[in-house]
């Protein structure tokens, strides 16, 4: 009797550890979802800016003054640009 | 012996000499006392813990449970193609709460800061223990380089900051938000609630290391905004927009405006004013450049509404495009005041009065019509009225009641004097001309296709009144300088002198409204610079290239293909390539 209370008594020890241990590594492994979350929406973020930053750098005001100035381009009108026809359904 | 001595009392001592004799009750009320003592601590500490346990929680919980706020992203504003116009980007800012202004780092902060030292070191002073931001909104990199001089009281916090990649050439449709995030202006305002979302929260349990180990109860997620996709095409935008920088610089102009609408939904293509401002840079946010001066300007419309008066007068039967009128000589009295032309022209066609622009031959015309239908023509046009865009700030113009019209007023209102309209509503007015007799109505949003119109004229008035306007914009017309190369164009030029106080003063208002291609129209197209300073004054002469350059300029950028026949474009049909499949 006794010696089975003891038993008892060692188990129920193991198993409160055991709820200890397994307590503390969900929240280590929750610490590190945590930390990966954050990480995405920093991610996402930048990835946000870097979008804005590319967008502004071919922001129209941009590409025009760098095509005038730099490169010497102008803006195309219709008396110089060849237009194509399609060819009309059922040509073939 | 132990037996007795015991029961008299408890011997401390071996030596009978030494024995006290102690009552055994003191023993005992001893006990008895430290027994109740560990019951009374034993209640208060089931009471505590067991039954009245809210205390002890909410304090357990302040040492390590903290509630996060997640904020919520603002919407992004796109224009039609899904090209961002505006969108927020992470921003640091720098805070200060009881720094040391002789800390040895401050003169590493300020030039951070961009700041001179003694000017920091002020601010600290002044500073003192309140919690004060240095700077908001720095680039994040810069950010991280504060927090990295690890100065104590000087605090780096996230926040947002809204770009616009477009700057000024969008600053009066997008506007712009305060420095907390708000609406203040333009769309960024009349769609401040749905760009803006509802920042969640969450209540955390957090480490002696500041990670976050547990969620304590279920987390309330963040709503981010929803993004808008405006009707504005930003090709379109920046075109008008530097074209009225380049016509408003050249002729001295004090502002200029432009409308280009899509003569199909009624969609706003673009709406920029000149001059501008940087909406990404607050000290630039004042003044008169803040005004969106399409929306929000009124002037006498002159001559842009002649062609509305013709329209009118052909629905109504009471004369033809052939019918004559005589305007010599080139003046014409009303209740005893002349209205004069800019010349004579002696006998015109109606279609000769608009090509030519004839005020005289106007208050002809309208010497046949009741006041009442023309002010329900001016009234169906949108004129009097303030647009249906959810805009902040938008003019509704003045359109007087008939009833009140004299002669006179009936006389020049043929002519566009006596009421007033902001360019937005003369641009939308034109819509009747640019579709078969329907007003379109007007939408800064993006709109799924085309949409059905008021009727104001039937097609054929409307088409007539287009072929008129085609004329005004050809050789021999008033606005020939609209003329642009590949595409026909119809419109009409306007100048109007401008009132300040009821008195007209030397100063102009050049304006041009049309439409194109004059064939099957695709925009509507609306310029006007105010105050031309360089002798040229009329519309013709400087509204009317601009139209020119941005009618032609848009029509490419929409992929219309030109319809001019004369010194128009090569068009050559396309050869089918061979391709692997042979499809062709």
């Amino acid at each position: 009797m006794t010696r089975l209370n003891l038993l008892l008594l060692l188990a129920c020890l193991f198993t409160a550890l055991g709820v200890v241990h397994v307590q503390y590594e969900s929240r280590q492994l929750y610490s590190l979802v945590d930390r990966a979350q954050r990480q995405q929406r920093e991610l996402a973020m930048e990835y946000e800016s870097l979008r804005a930053q590319r967008r502004t750098e071919a922001a129209a005001s941009r590409v025009q003054r760098l095509a005038e100035d730099k490169l010497g381009m102008v803006a195309p009108n219709p008396s110089r640009t060849v237009y194509l026809k399609p060819l009309p359904q059922g040509g073939s | 012996m132990a037996r007795r001595t015991q029961r008299r009392g408890i011997s401390y001592s071996a030596s009978p000499l030494l024995a006290s004799p102690t009552p055994v009750w003191r023993g005992r009320l001893l006990l008895a006392g430290l027994a109740l003592g560990f019951a009374v601590l034993g209640a208060r500490a089931a009471y505590v813990q067991v039954v009245d346990n809210a205390f002890l929680q909410r304090q357990g919980e302040n040492r390590f449970a903290r509630t996060l706020a997640l904020p919520a992203n603002r919407g992004r504003l796109l224009d039609r193609n899904g090209l961002i116009l505006a969108t927020s980007v992470p921003a640091a800012s720098v805070a200060v709460d009881n720094a040391d202004p002789r800390h040895p780092q401050i003169a590493a902060l300020a030039r951070l800061l961009n700041e001179p030292v003694s000017t920091l070191r002020a601010r600290l002073q002044r500073a003192g223990k309140r919690y004060t931001y240095l700077k908001r909104h720095i680039d994040e990199s810069i950010g991280q380089q504060v927090k990295a001089l690890k100065i104590p009281g000087v605090y780096v916090s996230r926040e947002y900051r809204r770009e616009y990649p477009e700057g000024p050439a969008t600053a009066h449709i997008l506007g712009f938000v305060d420095i907390d995030g708000n609406g203040a202006e333009g769309m960024e305002r009349a769609l401040d609630k749905r760009l803006r979302g509802v920042p969640g929260s969450r209540r955390v349990i957090r480490d002696r290391l500041g990670r976050i180990v547990e969620d304590m109860r279920d987390v309330v997620p963040a709503t981010n905004g929803r993004d808008v996709t405006l009707a504005v095409d930003s090709r379109v935008q920046y075109v008008a927009y530097d074209q009225l920088r380049r016509a408003v610089q050249k002729h001295q102009a004090r502002a200029g405006s432009a409308v280009v609408l899509d003569s199909r939904t009624g969609e706003v293509l673009a709406l920029a004013n000149y001059p501008s401002y940087d909406p990404e840079d607050r000290a630039q946010r004042v003044g008169e450049g803040l005004r969106n001066r399409a929306l929000t300007d009124v002037f006498e419309p002159g001559s842009t509404v002649k062609p509305l008066m013709v329209g009118l007068a052909l629905q109504q039967g009471v004369v033809q495009p052939q019918t004559v009128f005589d305007t010599a000589p080139g003046r014409i009295v009303v209740t005893g005041r002349a209205l004069t032309d800019a010349h004579p022209m002696g006998e015109l066609t109606v279609r000769e009065i608009i090509q030519k622009s004839s005020n005289v031959g106007m208050v002809k015309i309208v010497q046949q019509l009741p006041a009442q239908a023309m002010w329900r023509t001016y009234t169906a046009v949108g004129l009097g009225q303030k647009p249906r865009v959810p805009f902040p700030g938008v003019v509704a113009g003045t359109l007087r009641d008939p009833e009140g019209w004299r002669p006179i007023d009936k006389a020049v209102m043929s002519y566009g004097y006596g009421l007033s309209a902001s360019l937005f509503q003369l641009a939308q007015a034109y819509t009747v001309f640019a579709t078969n007799g329907e007003l379109l109505p007007v939408t800064l949003l993006k709109t799924a296709g085309p949409v059905p119109g008021q009727t104001v004229f039937s097609p054929h008035v409307a088409q007539e009144v287009r072929a008129m306007l085609q004329l005004a914009a050809q050789e021999g017309g008033t606005g020939q300088r609209a003329q642009t190369t590949g595409y026909t164009v119809a419109g009409k030029t306007g100048t109007a002198r401008k009132v300040v106080g009821g008195q007209y003063l030397s100063k102009y208002r050049a304006f041009f409204v049309g439409v194109a291609p004059a064939q099957s129209p695709r925009v509507v197209v609306a310029v006007m610079i105010d105050e031309p300073g360089d002798g040229k004054i009329y519309g013709g002469q400087v509204a009317a290239p601009v139209f020119s350059e941005l009618a032609q300029q848009t029509l490419r950028v929409l992929g219309v293909t030109p319809d001019a026949t004369d010194n128009g474009p090569t068009t050559t049909t396309l050869t089918p390539v061979a391709t692997a499949g042979g499809a062709a």
